[in-house]
């Protein structure tokens, strides 16, 4: 339920829901690795304590010496495993040695959150059950016993602050993740560009689904890519419209309607999607809180537009995100406020699926690494799919594909062999997974 | 009517290659030829079976399913006049009778009216419309029934279902392969008795502004030997660019194949727009490179004739029509479609073994090892040297790829900061399993490995095939190799699963080897 905070005053523009990139947030400012630790304490609840990895070094050490018959060999397993970043590869569980708390490191943190708000109360059962040597098999072990988990959201890790802004994207990463975790190996090899995949997707959605607040809970918009093995022309109709451009005309609006959105809600609730204020129409009260509250911060912000009297919660939010948008203007100070967040947008969240195309401009591109994965995660725990039902399930995760591209799309799984044909008829491709 | 005109009948754009209920003949000549050409098959033979015993107590519906041009409409057409008071024939799957309707909504009205209707039902449809008709029909039944056949090629005493898939078009044998298909076609049209076709090319060759270059084509195409290479290069497109072969394609190529744009040869290699030749392109003959291929390319550059060449060529001029050229490339073409033939002084077969393609011959083999296998005891023999000579060999290197001198049955696991794990595995062929694999079709055979007593299966393909052959040969596959790689990634990540459980490790680094031995809780080392 969407509740209004008792008292609604023009503050500061303030953003720490459903949207992981700050203000202050220039380049580079993920460590992913470091999010990927947090996410592995989301997603299997267990967790370590701070700054023991020196002592784990040493529990390892011990327990060895007193198994070797040789002790001096511990030297060469220390530079084995305890070197780089060899001792993650053994089983994910071990990059919770890095989701350690270090200063300034907030926004891994914050990208981790968008995930735990995306698991929400799932979390995954079992830890991969990897096929190790018994070095290996020791080390985990080892590990084992430095690890508190819990099942319960909030018992280990913190309780999601945010109901899910996307609860289509949110159940279709649960399966995902759920089918990736239950192959081990795949698992530690693309979980990264995984969640990179989906916390792209999630920006892209959440940016076409932003200004769609009115339709209620938001559903898969057309967003158009090509293969970067394709060539980009200026004709396709779908890919310039429906691709990099209108993303980028939106992302303009992130900053400003989210928060708009927070400024509504209490600081210490958990926070609700903007689509769901229409649960609050037709209440008398809430209408002349938000009319009064849009006039006062008109006043504050001395801004120029003209305020529309609302007879309704829905249209008192319009003036409410018409006013926050204008804040931003091109004639406002906080003009370069949001032009920087819209750049932290492009660069940190979209960089993998951004090219520059000559004189098609930009477009959004899948590169073979990344449609692999997704037609591996998609077709999931099915042994294969019909090419028609598989770009199906690329749309229900807001991946779309003109005729062009799928043409491409199926020259390349021809070319890696996971197409089956039943007959010379395009209905009768088959796609296979390759994990 | 002149000879090209006739040919015509073969070509896809033709009003032939399609079949309609038509009550008017386009040309009675040229029915005749259609007619001539046509060649029943198995699967009309148990069409027609399934049709005669149809009865009127049990209703069924007859599915006659292929890819387009295979000649579904062809034998339908022939039949639905016949049967009709039998049943209903719906001849087009795809076709729907209103603008406004969709191919799904009038297969749902033709199903609805067979369960009003007394009378069975006969549909010609494309696998991938069945496919369709399962996400989107809406007679349940028929969809459960479809779905269950796409699932496990299984028909019900209701829902018959006849394939042209299942009907192969190639056959692999001990010592090659074969298509009866191909060559009873190739054989239709160029046979030397009672053959209208034939009748048009002599009128052709005899009269005084004949197509030379035509009748050149049909000359060549009716030498047995060139018939036999055009089957092994249409197997090759099948097995390797896994091209589909109907009826119509196969007409549409030979109608390229004849054409007098140029020599059959070069129609052959280059690509027109028939689906086969655009594949076969890559088979070029004039791409290989041999010591005597460059030899001779280089010798008839330069103008270097030796006279045995001369003489062929004259030979070829006067008796075929082939016009001397200086284009070495095209007689390269011509060497290898000649084969075994004997002609004149028989120079084409210099080249005999340049053209050899052993991997055909190897697949073949191996296919019929695997599919026939019966626990002989030569049979044995030979699967266990194959396992060991081109399957084990090639893992072997591929998965040490990146280690350097590894020894024999030692393989790689993991590397850790430049120190390599390594292990020894056990590795045989299953042949109780190899023994009782279902069947599969000529496209690719299934190995079955034990490893350390785990079984453990590998689909291969005549790509995976090559590439294993390449691998032992010394080639290090790249990522554009992806294809056949996928699969070696996935045996290799068994023999790593497998491996790792072992209880003795090797470990190499820096020329430094110990080894490690995992008893009772305790870890041996020697070798520090």
């Amino acid at each position: 339920m969407f509740k209004l905070k008792s008292e609604l005053k023009p503050q500061n523009n303030k953003l720490t829901s459903f949207f992981p990139i700050n203000t202050k947030d220039r380049k580079g400012i993920f460590d992913w690795d470091i999010v990927l630790g947090h996410f592995v304490k989301y997603a299997y609840r267990k967790s370590v304590a701070s700054n023991q990895f020196e002592q784990f070094k040493l529990k390892c050490k011990e327990d060895f010496e007193s198994k070797l018959d040789e002790p001096q060999f511990w030297q060469h397993l220390e530079k084995m495993y305890f070197s780089g970043d060899e001792l993650y590869k053994i089983s994910p569980e071990l990059l919770l040695f890095k989701a350690q708390d270090i200063k300034g490191s907030s926004a891994n943190k914050r990208l981790g959150d968008l995930f735990l708000n995306l698991l929400q109360d799932h979390h995954l059962q079992k830890s991969p059950s990897l096929s190790l040597n018994f070095l290996e098999k020791e080390l985990v072990e080892t590990f084992n016993s430095f690890t508190v988990s819990g099942s319960k959201a909030g018992t280990v890790s913190k309780a999601p602050t945010e109901v899910p802004y996307l609860p289509f994207l949110r159940e279709l990463f649960i399966e995902d993740l759920d089918f990736i975790a239950s192959k081990p190996k795949y698992f530690i090899e693309n979980i990264t560009d995984f969640l990179k995949l989906y916390a792209f997707l999630y920006t892209a959605q959440l940016t076409l689904n932003l200004s769609e607040w009115r339709a209620g809970v938001p559903t898969a918009k057309p967003c158009y890519f090509i293969l970067d093995t394709e060539k980009a022309s200026d004709e396709r109709s779908y890919v310039k419209s429906y691709g990099y451009r209108q993303l980028a005309k939106n992302f303009d609006k992130v900053f400003p309607y989210l928060a708009m959105n927070e400024s509504l809600q209490d600081s210490a609730a958990v926070k609700q999607p903007l689509w769901s204020i229409t649960s609050l129409e037709h209440t008398q009260g809430a209408l002349d809180a938000l009319n009064a509250y849009a006039v006062e911060f008109k006043e504050e912000r001395k801004l120029e537009i003209e305020l529309k009297e609302a007879s309704s919660v829905a249209d008192a939010v319009d003036n409410l995100l018409a006013l926050f948008y204008a804040q931003f203007g091109r004639s406002e100070t906080r003009h370069d406020v949001n032009v920087n967040f819209c750049k932290a947008i492009e660069s940190e969240l979209c960089g993998h699926f951004v090219q520059s195309r000559g004189r098609a401009g930009r477009v959004l591109v899948f590169n073979q690494d990344y449609i692999l994965l997704l037609t591996n995660i998609v077709i999931g725990k099915r042994d294969r799919l019909r090419l028609h039902e598989l770009l199906k399930e690329f749309e229900a995760r807001g991946i779309f594909f003109d005729k062009q591209t799928q043409k491409v799309l199926v020259e390349f799984y021809e070319r890696i062999g996971n197409v089956e044909r039943m007959s010379d008829s395009g209905d009768a491709v088959y796609v296979r997974k390759t994990v | 009517m002149r000879f090209v005109d006739v040919l015509n009948v073969l070509s896809k754009s033709s009003p032939y290659a399609v079949s309609t209920e038509r009550k008017d003949a386009i040309s009675a000549e040229l029915d005749a030829v259609k007619k001539y050409l046509y060649i029943e098959t198995e699967i009309q033979k148990n069409f027609e079976n399934h049709l005669k015993t149809l009865s009127t107590t049990a209703k069924k519906i007859i599915f006659l399913c292929g890819s387009s041009g295979d000649g579904k409409s062809e034998i339908l057409t022939q039949y639905a006049s016949k049967f009709s008071h039998k049943a209903t024939f719906h001849l087009d799957a795809t076709h729907s009778f209103e603008p406004d309707e969709s191919a799904i909504s009038t297969l749902d009205k033709v199903f609805a009216d067979y369960q009003r209707s007394e009378k069975a039902l006969v549909v010609g449809i494309n696998v991938g419309m069945m496919g369709n008709y399962v996400e989107e029909g809406s007679d349940e039944n028929v969809c459960d029934a479809i779905a269950n056949y796409l699932d496990s090629k299984e028909s019900t005493s209701e829902y018959v279902f006849l394939n042209f898939e299942d009907y192969p078009k190639f056959n692999l044998t001990s010592t090659g392969h074969s298509s009866d298909f191909v060559k009873a076609i190739l054989q239709r049209i160029t046979k030397y008795e009672d053959n209208i076709v034939r009748q048009y090319f002599d009128k052709e060759r005899a009269s005084h502004d004949g197509n030379k270059l035509l009748c050149t084509n049909y000359q060549l195409l009716s030498i047995p030997q060139v018939q036999d290479r055009i089957v092994d290069v249409l197997f090759k497109a099948r097995l390797i660019k896994d091209q589909f072969l109907t009826a119509r394609t196969l007409l549409d190529f030979v109608h390229t194949l004849l054409s007098p744009e140029g020599y059959l040869f070069d129609n052959m290699f280059n690509a027109s727009d028939n689906e086969i030749s655009s594949k076969i392109v890559d088979f070029d003959p004039a791409d290989v490179r041999t010591e005597n291929v460059d030899k001779f390319l280089l010798s008839t550059s330069l103008g270097l004739y030796d006279k045995r060449f001369e003489e062929f060529t004259s030979y070829l001029s006067s008796e075929l029509g082939i016009r001397q050229s200086k284009n070495s490339h095209s007689y390269l073409r011509l060497f290898y479609l000649l084969g075994e033939a004997e002609i004149a002084n028989n120079y084409h077969k210099d080249f005999l073994e340049d053209f050899d393609e052993p991997l055909l011959d190897k697949y073949a083999k191996v296919w019929n090892l695997h599919t026939h296998f019966v626990g002989g005891k030569e049979e044995k023999k030979e699967l266990k040297s194959f396992y060991k000579e081109t399957i084990f060999a090639a893992i072997h290197t591929y998965i040490n790829r990146n280690a350097k001198s590894i020894a024999k049955g030692k393989f790689l696991i993991s590397s850790h900061n430049g120190y390599q794990i390594m292990t020894e595995v056990d590795m045989e062929p299953d042949f109780t399993a190899i023994q009782h694999a279902p069947p599969t079709s000529t496209s690719s055979f299934v190995a079955n490995i034990s490893i350390e007593g785990k079984s453990v299966s590998m689909p291969v393909n005549i790509n995976l095939l090559n590439m294993m052959n390449r691998i032992i040969g010394g080639y290090r596959p790249n990522k554009h190799d992806k294809n056949t790689i996928v699969i070696l990634d996935d045996f290799a990540d068994h023999i790593a699963a497998i491996a790792s459980s072992k209880d003795k490790l090797t470990i190499v680094k820096d020329g430094l080897t110990m080894s490690l031995r995992y008893d009772d809780d305790e870890i041996e080392v020697s070798g520090v």
